[in-house]
């Protein structure tokens, strides 16, 4: 598209995204990974070793920070028997150069809270710039 | 033993697996030329997300106090519920995996094997016996395509020494 400079778009929002940020840094989108756990034994499935002498160790990969979007809804239901049917959950948007950066991520924390990935919705972009959004639902709310 | 539930869940897992091998599920010739089956050692996490297809899940339920068996001599029981989740990539993949796992597990008896330090499972003089293995349709609950849904549910008791 003529006139359409992708690198400035991105730019442009990313500053957008940093504007609409809380100022403490701790507080941004910080996105975090799973831990890599390695046994020298047999272990069940979720890392955790069949004899309760050995001691998994346990890789833990930085948050990272990139600049995003956050949209936020509050839990609009009452408690059920089965949880919230409608839990506390935040929209991230990206951009795609910085999706690639945490696109392995399993969960952000945000404002002391952790929000669970759900899903990534389908891909969309505007011209040659890809736009991300990615559904996390909360799993701890202060 | 201790924990002897996480020992008879590994025991399960390595039973489906070999049920599932020996039926040819995991390749390279599969039944109906289905996707091979992937075994999974605990049950899906996010019924909002269907998992791969013919995922099978092996997960363990409710356990029971431990009895007393009337043949004295210090022989005692547990049984503990079990599931096998199977995710099948249509429905009648779904009923022939399941079908597959329940007729292997039916009446079926097995060593309890202790995987402590050894990845194959050492003995360890217990036996599992599973009973009232069935095939359960889930309600619908959730997005998932329920079709191809299926779950096989039953009893594993562990006869296990005092």
């Amino acid at each position: 598209m003529d006139g359409f400079d992708p690198d400035v778009y991105r730019d442009a929002m990313r500053v957008a995204f940093e504007m609409a940020a809380t100022p403490d840094s701790g507080e941004q989108p910080w996105f975090g990974f799973d831990d890599t756990i390695t046994n020298t034994g047999p272990a069940a499935a979720d890392g955790v070793p069949f004899n309760p002498a050995a001691v998994a160790t346990v890789a833990r990969r930085a948050n990272v920070h990139v600049p995003c979007g956050v949209e936020y809804a509050d839990a609009s239901e009452q408690p059920t028997p089965f949880g919230l049917m409608s839990a506390t959950r935040i929209v991230v948007t990206l951009m795609d150069e910085d999706w690639a950066k945490v696109s392995d991520c399993t969960h952000v924390l945000l404002g002391g809270d952790k929000y669970l990935r759900r899903r990534v919705e389908p891909p969309s972009g505007l011209f040659d710039v890809g736009i991300v959004r990615v559904h996390f639902t909360a799993v701890t709310e202060t | 033993m201790r924990h002897r539930q996480r020992h008879l869940h590994k025991t399960l897992c390595e039973h489906v697996r070999g049920l599932l091998d020996a039926g040819g599920w995991f390749g390279p010739n599969v039944p109906f030329g289905a996707a091979p089956a992937v075994l999974q050692e605990m049950a899906p996490d996010d019924l909002t997300t269907m998992p791969a297809p013919d995922t099978v899940a092996v997960s363990m339920g409710t356990e029971a106090g431990v009895d007393d068996e009337e043949i004295g001599g210090g022989l005692l029981s547990c049984r503990t519920e079990f599931y096998v989740d199977v995710f099948g990539q249509d429905l009648s993949t779904a009923v022939a995996l399941s079908s597959d796992v329940r007729d292997g597990l039916s009446r079926a008896t097995v060593p309890l094997l202790d995987f402590s330090t050894n990845p194959a499972g050492d003995p360890t003089g217990g036996l599992i016996e599973f009973d009232e293995v069935a095939i359960d349709i889930p309600p619908v609950a959730s997005q998932l395509d329920k079709r191809c849904w299926r779950v096989v549910t039953g009893g594993a008791t562990v006869f296990f020494g005092e």
